[in-house]
């Protein structure tokens, strides 16, 4: 349904204003039904990468690639023809939904605004459809909350609405970016679950933009690992976090706390536009960087899924020989073939 | 067993709501309802719950920033040139004044300090390399700055006139994960070096078990568990902490760590 | 240049009416005092000079000159008295809370209910007008409205965790205003005073045009605006003169304000 073929994306940064790249040859693909997880910190692209699929890029953005939704290139579209697709084919739930509704119209007003706008319904039939909505969104007391105020609900109830806000249009992809960090663990649980369901029901494509492993893990089939706007690993969910075979997943999965295991972070930030050279975004803050790592590795498959990295090989054979940190410390490539990993 | 730093006993806030009937008292609403605990030298307590828990209001209560309505909060005996208490706060945006550049705020906390500016600037250059940032930084404004090297800065404001006790506010929520373990670690490392006693404030379990020596686990203004963090952690007693803990979303666990 | 328009334009008008009125102090195309009946009711850009005579052939050049020094120098005055008293007023009202804030706010409410005309014209019969009753009348009316600016505006920076840390360090409530707050609302406060400088320039006008604001023979462009109305058929031009720098005066550090508010804060985009 919705395909990205080598997306890059440049803005206009810093105080000169020069045009510098924010994500490069970004390819991805969600089919109906399908869950897809985006990982990457702030700085990473990931939410520009939602913003380009949407059409609502910061003024001075170039794109080029292709962003395909069911065959129809959305670049290559005038901006009258992209907003059709907003809403009606493609819904977006944002971090903070206060930020997203209207604080002087009630919840039944918004959600009708784009039913009524979409499916052309109107007076009771209309109402209906905003409280069947609301109930599908699993909102408490539904027959009264349609005439409540935004401010007068809960975080995980505004949740609710701007998922059904999102959903008014009937779209085939719904995009959610960083949908539950405002809110609460038992309250961002439900959200989840009711995304997961959604997406189910109604055979929806689901792009989750999230910085947190634990939320994409919960609900996302597949994967697509950000790095300083370079896509370094995609493929099934479980399989990277299970057994990650770049360096930086694998740091990143390092650095969520454990009890009784020290805490692993990983040193140094996240280079900026500015700063990214030519070679592998993370070597300089790699354990297993070597001599080649001055230059780019493309994705390439590996396992059943794609990663951008020299020692992807290693990483892998290391952990088939299950002793990935005597590896490292013993000077990593040589360690691992010793340890009989590598073919 | 050390002299407590710290000795909070049956703190309680109430706030006043607006009066319903005509006569008889006003109603009014507990923030924070019969909390007590102690704190020794070096000791690192988490206080774990939902927001709106009281967990924020218990921080500003003993940080001295609101009064209680009820109980005491009394402090150990004080060497000299230390103070009681510090704080990092959640959002690292908004915990520098945009204005001033960041010596300025680092220094304010040594503003009644009898110190030489000569010597204030000797510990300002110790404590930024102590946080990992270089010695020119105090000449930026903080907007130069990510999330995470604010948090960093906001550790060594703290730090400054040598408190006691160090209350991290949520220190990592706003922060991506790679750098919440970055300064998760960094407050661990500078806890130790500086025998601060730190209370933790958070609703992250994986901060918690990062760091903590002890947790506090509240709900609707009143302490429900109370105990060693490895203990509650692996046994959660009070269906509070049960149904906090199955929350969590957990990450499959790494082959090659088991 | 198009982004800021409101800005420089209002620099422009606001800039060239302060201009004119320091130019008043330095140098004078005529004495505006000295009256040549022979030369009474010449139009402008005729033969006597510039912008013509009124009735009693004295220079409009000239009294427009001095005019605007007269105006702006009460305006100016009017604001400060108004600036000074209701920060400090607002200051207090947002740090100690409680009742000092509901007095604040009260007193502020009952000196709003009396507009700057009212008041002066009551003080006027009190004291006697003149350029001091003015500004006090005009500043009075000022200080509720800076009053609440720098309240609302104070309470905003005071929530912020930087305040926060700032009292961690032992800092006292006036200290924090000095450091924190005075630095955070100063750019709104500079906008408020622009605006109210218009809205000031306007009273006095007003003031003089009724014979209660800078007294006479001392220029003022509210008193050539009402000496014009005896002539107002034969001389339009009598009125046209004052009526314009007023207007354009007015504008312009109106114009000032919105665009000074515009470029200090761009998010918060036109009102």
């Amino acid at each position: 349904m919705l395909e990205i073929d080598r997306l890059t994306l440049t803005l206009p940064l810093g105080r000169t204003g020069a045009p510098l790249p924010v994500l490069e040859n970004v390819s991805l693909a969600v089919n109906r039904g399908e869950r897809l997880g985006i990982v990457g910190e702030s700085g990473s692209g990931k939410t520009l990468l939602a913003l380009a699929i949407l059409g609502l890029l910061p003024e001075g953005a170039r794109a080029e690639g292709a962003i395909r939704f069911d065959g129809v290139d959305l670049l290559r579209r005038s901006a009258e023809a992209r907003r059709a697709y907003r809403g009606r084919r493609i819904g977006m739930v944002f971090q903070e939904p206060m930020t997203a509704l209207h604080p002087m119209l009630t919840i039944g007003d918004q959600i009708g605004e784009g039913i009524a706008l979409h499916q052309g319904l109107r007076g009771a039939a209309l109402r209906r459809a905003v409280l069947e909505l609301l109930a599908q969104v699993r909102l408490p007391d539904p027959d009264r909350q349609i005439n409540a105020y935004p401010h007068a609900l809960s975080g995980g109830q505004r949740q609710r609405v701007g998922l059904a806000v999102a959903l008014s249009g009937n779209p085939n992809l719904l995009i959610a970016d960083e949908p539950t960090t405002a809110l609460d663990a038992t309250v961002q649980r439900e959200i989840l679950a009711l995304l997961r369901d959604l997406t189910e029901a109604r055979g929806l494509g689901l792009l989750l933009v999230s910085h947190d492993l634990g939320v994409v893990a919960h609900i996302t089939q597949r994967l697509l690992v950000l790095y300083a706007g370079q896509a370094v690993e995609t493929g099934p969910t479980l399989a990277l976090l299970e057994q990650p075979l770049h360096p930086y997943l694998r740091g990143l999965r390092a650095a969520v706390p454990r009890l009784g295991r020290a805490l692993t972070p990983i040193p140094g930030t996240l280079p900026t536009p500015q700063e990214r050279g030519p070679g592998c975004r993370f070597s300089s803050r790699c354990a297993w960087s070597i001599g080649p790592c001055a230059e780019a590795q493309a994705l390439r498959p590996l396992k059943a899924r794609t990663v951008a990295c020299w020692q992807a090989e290693s990483l892998q054979a290391c952990q088939q020989a299950g002793n990935l940190q005597a590896c490292q410390q013993a000077g990593n490539l040589q360690a691992c073939q010793q340890a009989g990993g590598l073919e | 067993m050390s002299v407590p730093v710290l000795d909070v006993r049956g703190v309680s806030r109430l706030y006043p709501l607006p009066q319903r009937t005509l006569f008889g008292a006003p109603p009014s609403f507990a923030a924070v309802s019969d909390i007590s605990f102690t704190l020794a030298d070096g000791e690192c307590l988490a206080i774990v719950g939902e927001s709106g828990c009281g967990k924020s209001t218990l921080a500003r209560l003993i940080a001295g920033l609101d009064q209680p309505s009820a109980g005491s909060i009394l402090w150990g005996p004080m060497p000299p040139d230390t103070v009681r208490v510090q704080m990092v706060f959640q959002d690292p945006y908004g915990s520098f004044n945009p204005r001033r550049k960041i010596g300025w705020s680092l220094l304010e906390p040594l503003h009644h300090s009898p110190l030489s500016p000569a010597a204030r600037l000797a510990r300002l250059a110790e404590l930024l390399s102590e946080v990992g940032l270089p010695a020119d930084v105090a000449e930026r404004y903080p907007h130069q700055f990510s999330g995470g090297q604010r948090q960093r800065l906001a550790l060594a404001r703290a730090l400054m006139p040598r408190p006691r006790l160090l209350i991290a506010d949520e220190p990592t929520s706003a922060l991506d994960l790679s750098v919440q373990a970055q300064i998760l670690a960094l407050l661990g490392e500078l806890r130790t070096r500086h025998k601060l006693a730190l209370l933790l404030i958070s609703h992250n379990l994986a901060a918690v078990r990062a760091v903590a020596d002890r947790m506090m686990v509240m709900a609707e203004g009143k302490s429900v568990e109370q105990g060693l963090s490895r203990d509650i952690l692996k046994h959660p007693q009070h269906f509070i902490t049960q149904k906090l803990f199955e929350a969590e979303l957990a990450l499959p666990d790494l082959i090659l760590f088991s | 240049m198009r982004r800021h328009l409101s800005l420089w334009i209002g620099l422009a008008l606001a800039g060239s009416t302060m201009l004119l009125a320091l130019l008043s102090r330095l140098w004078l195309p005529a004495d505006p005092l000295r009256m040549r009946i022979p030369q009474r009711l010449q139009p402008p850009f005729g033969s006597a000079g510039s912008l013509g005579t009124d009735a009693m052939g004295r220079d409009l050049a000239a009294q427009l000159m001095v005019g605007a020094w007269n105006s702006l120098s009460v305006a100016l005055a009017a604001v400060a008295v108004g600036l000074t008293l209701g920060v400090a007023l607002g200051l207090l009202a947002a740090l100690k809370r409680g009742w000092v804030e509901a007095l604040v706010l009260r007193l502020s409410d009952l000196l709003f209910a009396f507009p700057a005309i009212l008041s002066a014209i009551v003080l006027a019969a009190l004291i006697g007008g003149g350029a001091g009753t003015a500004v006090l009348a005009i500043g009075l009316f000022n200080v509720p409205v800076f009053a609440r600016v720098t309240r609302a505006a104070s309470l905003a920076v005071l929530t912020q965790d930087y305040i926060r840390a700032a009292r961690l360090s032992g800092k006292g409530r006036f200290r924090l205003a000095w450091d924190h707050v005075l630095p955070m609302i100063a750019g709104g406060l500079i906008v408020q005073a622009t605006i109210q400088l218009a809205l000031a320039i306007l009273t006095e006008a007003g003031l003089s045009f009724l014979g209660v604001g800078i007294a006479p023979p001392n220029p003022s462009w509210g008193r050539m605006l009402a000496d014009a109305q005896t002539y107002l058929t034969r001389a339009p031009y009598l009125a046209v003169l004052p009526g314009t720098a007023i207007a354009l005066s007015v504008l312009g550090f109106n114009l000032l304000g919105d665009g000074l508010r515009d470029w200090l804060d761009p998010k918060a985009g036109p009102r």
